[in-house]
């Protein structure tokens, strides 16, 4: 009897290749997800440097300096970037998972569920090049007070790459130690949990642009009067921390469904 | 981590393998013991040549601690002083033909837990005990779980970011040369002509940009997160 669900059709399909073959086969698509983060510090990185093209008409004789500052914080707003390259080139070239014993579908689920956590890099991306701008644009309009304001810069960007870390964490482990892939009964939920687990993990890009947000405003209000620059890093510390709380629940989720899902306990 | 990039396993005593992360830790350890006592004999009046660098270094730690903790928490400045010339040494590794230490998430952690016992000793000890406890009911007590996982998730952004930043370079830097060696055994060549010059400006970005900007930002949110438990 011919049967009628798309699904289970599709998961036949996909069940009648070689389990490698499979796994590499989701280890690509997943590499591909990945590098869509590319998109956040792209679009940073552009407003960075826009802003390093304004302070530079704005204050010509410090465009070395602003210029310096520019490319400290695209360096940084490039890391979600690099997070996520590391790991498209961990799943081609030095892939855990081949080796690994288990469900041939829920293993290639993992890879592409690694490849679309580190979406959420964007977030970071773009907040943390946002913060460089306002690095820039405070160091050329208060070359006095640039020191102070780099610094806020730097630990606003540093904790508004905290999504992306969490990203990185849920695709590390994924990839070398999803508890999923053994001991289960259903393939079905286990795969769509391992799934989830990956998506849950792209909530990350509000907070980074949130905190990136709050970085680039705590940069620009140390810029105008450094004297007040650690109640500037104090009040964005506060405020990025609270910006963190949907990035955490993003957090808790994927780690309940791979470790503690609930829904094994329904069938 | 298991898996082609983890630290290979130097020797083992008694059942407990002995990682090339340790190895390379004592290393570190032993080069700064060394540089200290060297550096602190015979101290002058007038400084002088090596004296002036080593001044140079204390003062800017004292300075940057009680720039960003505040004058009364000086009292830091040696663990943060410890702390990062520690992972600026660990991260540089690199350059050395050393694996990081920093480049296992062992290593991280550790330091990392060690932040996050200072933030909450620290807190305890300045507030009491009992404020330092309602601290985790504001803003309203429904935000307890809540508040207990933010601060659980501390340690891992910190641990992670450092670890993420230096084995990212780690890997991409293998990789590179693993992909130069065989270019240049495609073309023939018996010198590895191609390893000499094509990676400098990775190095300088993986190793030396984000290795000090990681060591620095580490130290930096260390000194925050334990000066605002104390506030």
């Amino acid at each position: 009897m011919e049967n009628t669900n798309f699904i289970v059709i599709f998961l036949n399909w996909l069940l009648s290749f070689d389990k490698k073959a499979l796994i590499l086969g989701a280890s690509a698509i997943g590499a591909g997800f990945a590098m869509i983060a590319g998109i956040g510090p792209g679009i940073g990185q552009g407003y960075a440097a826009g802003k390093g093209a304004e302070a530079t008409s704005t204050n010509p004789k410090g465009s070395k300096h602003s210029t310096m500052i520019m490319l400290l914080g695209a360096g940084i707003a490039e890391t979600s970037g690099i997070l996520s390259l590391v790991i498209a080139l961990i799943l081609l070239f030095g892939n855990p998972l081949i080796k690994q014993d288990g469900d041939g579908l829920i293993i290639a689920v993992s890879a592409i569920a690694a490849g679309i956590a580190m979406i959420a890099g964007i977030g970071p991306g773009i907040g943390q090049g946002y913060a460089a701008g306002k690095g820039c644009e405070a160091a050329s309009m208060n070359p006095d007070g640039s020191r102070p304001s780099t610094l806020v810069m730097l630990l606003g960007s540093a904790v508004a790459q905290t999504s992306g870390i969490f990203s990185l964490v849920i695709a590390l482990i994924l990839m070398y130690a999803n508890p999923l892939v053994t001991g289960h009964q259903s393939t079905i939920i286990v795969a769509a949990s391992t799934l989830g687990a990956g998506i849950a993990m792209i909530a990350g890009i509000g907070p980074g642009i949130g905190q990136g947000y709050a970085a680039g405003k705590g940069t620009e209000a140390t810029g105008k009067r450094p004297k007040y620059q650690s109640n500037v890093i104090k009040t964005m510390i506060l405020g990025q921390a609270v910006a963190q709380t949907t990035g955490i629940y993003a957090l808790v989720i994927s780690l309940v469904l791979m470790f503690a899902n609930p829904l094994m306990k329904l069938l | 981590m298991e898996g082609g990039f983890g630290p290979k396993i130097v020797f083992e005593i008694a059942g407990i393998p002995i990682t090339e992360t340790v190895t390379n830790t004592w290393i570190i350890m032993a080069l700064l013991i060394l540089f200290s006592f060297v550096a602190t004999r015979k101290f002058e009046y007038m400084p002088r040549g090596l004296q002036n660098f080593v001044e140079l270094l204390v003062d800017g730690i004292y300075k940057l601690t009680a720039q960003t903790m505040g004058k009364d928490k000086i009292g830091f400045a040696p663990y943060i002083g410890t702390l990062l010339i520690y992972l600026v040494c660990a991260n540089l590794a690199g350059l050395f033909a050393l694996r990081p230490p920093t480049a296992d998430v062992n290593t991280t952690m550790g330091l990392a837990l060690i932040t996050f016992f200072m933030i909450h000793f620290f807190g305890m000890k300045k507030k009491g005990v009992g404020k330092y406890l309602k601290g985790f009911l504001d803003p309203i007590p429904i935000m307890l779980p809540m508040n207990i996982i933010s601060e659980l998730a501390t340690p891992i952004s910190l641990s992670f970011r450092l670890f993420g930043n230096i084995v990212g370079g780690l890997i991409i830097m293998s990789l590179l040369y693993g992909g130069l060696a065989g270019l240049g055994a495609k073309i023939g060549l018996s010198m590895p002509i191609f390893q000499a010059a094509i990676p400098v400006p990775l190095h300088l970005y993986f190793d030396v940009f984000a290795g000090v900007l990681q060591s620095f930002i580490f130290s930096m949110l260390t000194m925050v997160f334990v000066s605002m438990a104390m506030d």
